[in-house]
């Protein structure tokens, strides 16, 4: 059964970019563009396998979006992987304590993005 | 090769971006200690470099990190912002911008044309860089630790099984630590084919803790040591690399390792660095004017404006169909709707509005660039940026209000030695400054140039034949002849000094969102143009009046006053436009009556509203003027494209219909 | 346009009768308020309002060049959806002196017009439908009111 990622940046080319390169891969994707519509979606849909998210957003950042996430026992299960160009220690390690799954460093090699895409939905 | 549709996409995110980094720079140059846009300069530039990589502009990219560094060397402290700097950093990206015309995106990425900005982007950086360095050791500081070269051991021990052409992120992971410098990987296996461990030498100017952070999520797959060597890149030791060699097979003793380092330190004769402090985080990328925004498509926007449009229609009728029936519920329910849709209205006026912003950035770099050009020294000052307009008048706007500012400079503003015999500052001033009156946004631009010559321009216009010889013109009637298209022709203007070239297509641009222009001029002192532009286009403020059976809508704006006289006074000789006494002053009145009505049930008075349209006064006889409305205005259609004099139509309370009026096209009937 | 049915809405203009096929109308309806704009053309009466939408009202008598409409009680306006060749539509009001119902004509029904002579009207008539001789003419309203006539200056001519 295809696994399904939602993929969420405020830029709509990288987020349709990002959609391409996964289905190309075999993954079916879903689009948001925003922390707070991927949340809804989420909430609809718990069925994703993998919430792959920007980090810096207006409105609802993809930190403010993981702890959304966790904080909701029906979806907190689902693994969120940041995509970002951010490369702050200390925002990662928070990320992580708040559960985050992967951190994928803008621009990203496609080996190392498949690879932490597909341990973290097996292992998520 | 065409462009796929994510580089279209980001080309069009892309030249919003280089539009706020205009803006940034711009106001950098002007401010060099602020750090707001210094932080919006860097933030962009960061966010352009990441996209261009990623869609296939390595050669944009390369240039957005060069000047990325430069500006992150202001940041730091370790350089100041100049001149040079700034004109750099705008000729670049002004390159970008006009390689992302293109639709090729091969020529885009191949372009050689980035070559010479990048060396200039790249000398720059040395010189500033060479230049901090002789500051950092004069004063005896460190130089930032971000920049600053060293080599690691990096030993990763994995707790789970895993082989070398596996798929697990860790060999991955090892992958990317090894991209970021000069790297020295041996991998141990163990004796079923599974990782016993990593060891990497790498050198690097990333900071220890960014490399350590590289392994924060496979923290339960894995153990990871990270020892830094030395503040220098060992690798320029041949020494040390044959000494890494031997370690090909079995893995070195640490307490070797560092013996050994500690014997080649000693011989370079270098500090060992010092606790790595972490870097600032980087600043969070802010888009547009603050946080709080987001894409919205306009034809969703349209639309919702349509339905709330037609919802204050009903709400007008509601309250008239039960304003006859006797129900405390039903008046109640109704008056709460009517606020609702009043308050509806009001924000649906504000969905559309953007700030005119954009529009002072735009001006900005016009000014700047022209007055280069021109050799006169110019400043742009703008006043009321916030005030917002329809996003589409904005940008029909532009244009006109280009061609305005321009003019200003070419045929305002004088020449430095000029303004200095005429006792003025040798800098001119153009100054934009916008604010809203009632339901119309204003926005005026003035110059403190040599003004125009009233004279000539009457003169001219009386030898092209515009005008009577013998006229008595008001000064505004006399300044608002050069919107007139005989006038307005380059060979027409040599004498009044191509002032009005072009200024009727301006006109006509700013008649067509039904707006109103007039310009006010002092001769040595300089000239201001005054545009008026309704907010929304189809909301309009205006008294409801009455002739025989008919109501038309007169927008309130161009109202001055209303006055009543009989209707004798008005009805001598069956002419549309009389010379009548209101208010102790001659006005000329447009009788709608006798344009489009009979002679039955004449009235006894006659309400006179006067106008001023494009500078003129002129009156409008109704027969009577029956209260001020606010009402949403629909378009008459194609079948009515002639009569343009009619701007739409209005559903009233009752449901039927009024008629708009657009008095500037009104007027222009009787001239006929 | 597809021919999905030989359905067509009967009217009469004085004492002619015409019919059009339904895939232009909207709906009838009766005759009730219409606002006046000046400076038309005469065949044009004013707009009118359709449940919040402003149409166009047109005297389909005159455009025809017949003498105009009396408006009596049984006068009535067909909503038509004109399209136009470089596809854009809107909607008019035509006004007749009677609308009738709706029938079915079967191709086989509608002869060739002839050359009337006692034809008043410069109605486009396709085709018409001789019954015992009562005669129905086949008209195109699509001709009747093109959009580059309504649009055309040199046809505006003042009241």
């Amino acid at each position: 059964m295809k696994k399904t990622i939602l993929v969420v940046d405020d830029f709509a080319s990288i987020r349709d970019f990002v959609c391409e390169t996964l289905q190309r891969k075999g993954y079916e994707t879903l689009g948001a563009a925003n922390g707070n519509q991927a949340y809804q979606m989420l909430s609809d849909k718990p069925e994703v396998n993998l919430v792959l998210t920007d980090y810096n957003m207006p409105e609802c950042t993809g930190f403010e979006l993981l702890k959304k996430i966790k904080a909701n026992p029906e979806i907190a299960k689902v693994p969120v992987v940041f995509l970002t160009t951010e490369s702050s220690p200390d925002k990662m390690r928070a990320a992580k304590e708040a559960g985050l799954c992967a951190w994928i460093k803008k621009p990203y090699r496609a080996e190392t993005f498949f690879a932490q895409i597909e341990n973290a939905i097996v292992n998520g | 090769m065409l462009m796929d549709n994510n580089q279209k996409r980001f080309v069009e995110d892309a030249l919003d971006l280089l539009n706020e980094l205009d803006e940034g720079l711009l106001q950098l140059e002007a401010n060099p200690q602020a750090t707001a846009p210094l932080e919006q300069v860097f933030r962009t530039m960061h966010t352009i470099k990441g996209g261009a990589n990623m869609f296939g502009f390595e050669n944009i990219g390369e240039l957005a990190h060069h000047l990325e560094t430069l500006y992150d060397l202001v940041r730091q402290g370790n350089m100041q912002v100049s001149d040079g700097l700034i004109s750099i950093t705008l000729h670049a990206f002004d390159k970008v911008r006009d390689l992302l015309k293109e639709k090729d995106a091969t020529k885009i990425a191949n372009a050689d044309e980035l070559k010479d900005h990048l060396k200039m982007a790249i000398a720059f950086l040395k010189s500033a860089e060479t230049e901090s360095m002789k500051v950092a050791q004069a004063s005896v500081q460190p130089i930032s630790k971000k920049d600053q070269l060293a080599t690691f051991f990096f030993r990763i021990s994995p707790t789970v099984n895993m082989t070398i052409d596996g798929n697990h992120p860790l060999v991955f992971i090892i992958q990317d630590l090894e991209a970021v410098g000069t790297a020295r990987t041996f991998c141990y296996k163990k004796s079923d084919g599974n990782i016993a461990h990593w060891d990497v030498y790498l050198s690097t100017t990333t900071a220890q803790a960014e490399i350590e952070s590289y392994f924060l999520f496979v923290e339960n797959e894995c153990h990871v040591s990270c020892t830094m060597l030395l503040a220098c890149d060992l690798f320029g030791s041949a020494e040390f690399k044959k000494f890494i060699e031997e370690f090909k097979d079995t893995p070195t003793d640490s307490g070797e390792l560092i013996a050994f380092v500690q014997m080649i330190a000693s011989n370079f004769n270098n500090q060992a660095a010092t606790e790595d402090d972490l870097a600032d985080a980087e600043p969070t990328r802010k888009k547009s004017y603050n946080d709080t925004f987001i894409k919205v498509s306009k034809r969703k926007i349209d639309d919702l404006l349509n339905w709330i449009s037609e919802l204050i229609i009903l709400q007008a009728q509601l309250v008239n169909v039960t304003s006859s029936v006797n129900s405390p519920e039903i008046t109640e329910v109704t008056e709460q709707l009517e606020h609702v849709t009043n308050s509806l209205r009001d924000t649906s006026l504000e969905i559309g509005l953007v700030p005119v912003e954009t529009l002072v950035t735009k001006f900005k770099r016009l000014v700047r660039d022209l007055s280069k050009n021109l050799n006169k020294k110019v400043n742009f000052l703008s006043e009321g940026a916030e005030t917002e307009m329809d996003k589409d008048v904005i940008e029909l706007m532009t244009e006109p209000m280009i061609h305005i500012i321009r003019n200003c400079i070419d045929h305002g503003i004088e020449t430095p030695e000029e303004r200095r015999q005429a006792g003025k500052t040798e800098h001119g001033t153009v100054k934009l400054k916008a604010f809203n009156t009632s339901s119309y946004v204003n926005i005026v631009i003035s110059d403190d140039g040599k003004g125009i010559d009233k004279d000539k321009v009457l003169a001219k216009a009386i030898e092209k034949g515009l005008v009577a010889p013998d006229a008595v013109l008001s000064e505004e009637e006399t300044l608002s002849l050069i919107f007139h298209p005989g006038l307005s022709t380059a060979s027409a203007i040599s004498d009044v000094s191509g002032r009005g070239v072009g200024m009727d297509v301006v006109k006509q641009k700013i008649n067509d969102l039904r707006g109103y222009v007039t310009i006010k001029s002092t001769q040595g002192k300089g000239t201001s143009i005054h545009i008026k532009l309704p907010l929304s286009r189809s909301i309009i403020e205006g008294l409801l009046v009455k002739v025989e059976e008919t109501r038309y809508v007169v927008p309130l704006n161009v109202i001055d006053r209303i006055d009543r006289i009989s209707y004798d006074e008005l009805d001598r000789g069956n002419q549309v436009n009389k010379m009548v006494v209101v208010n102790e002053e001659t006005l000329s009145v447009f009788s709608l009556r006798q344009k489009f009505h009979g002679e039955t049930a004449v009235p006894k008075t006659t309400d006179i509203i006067s106008v001023t349209v494009n500078g003129i006064r002129k009156g409008i006889a109704v027969d009577r003027i029956e209260g001020k409305m606010q009402t949403v205005m629909k378009p008459l259609g194609d079948a009515y494209q002639q009569q343009d004099f009619i701007a739409g139509s209005t559903i009233l309370g009752d449901g039927s219909l009024a008629l708009v009026l657009d008095p500037s096209r009104l007027f222009q009937l009787s001239d006929n | 346009m597809k021919n999905n049915s030989n359905a067509y809405l009967t009217f009469a203009l004085g004492e002619e009768k015409f019919a059009i096929r339904v895939d232009h109308v909207q709906e009838v309806v009766e005759f009730g308020q219409v606002t006046k704009v000046p400076n038309a053309p005469n065949y044009m009466l004013g707009i009118i309002n359709l449940r919040g939408r402003v149409l166009p009202l047109l005297d389909t008598k005159l455009k025809l060049g017949l003498s105009a409409t009396t408006v009596t009680q049984k006068s009535r306006i067909m909503i038509l959806d004109i399209h136009s060749s470089d596809d854009k539509n809107f909607q008019i009001g035509a006004m007749v002196d009677f609308a009738r119902e709706v029938i079915e004509i079967d191709a086989n029904e509608i002869q060739d017009a002839p050359e009337f002579e006692n034809l008043k009207t410069s109605a486009p008539v396709t085709g018409i439908v001789n019954n015992h001789g009562d005669i129905t003419m086949i008209m195109d309203i699509g001709k009747v009111f093109s959009i580059s006539d309504l649009t055309d200056i040199k046809t505006t001519t003042l009241n």
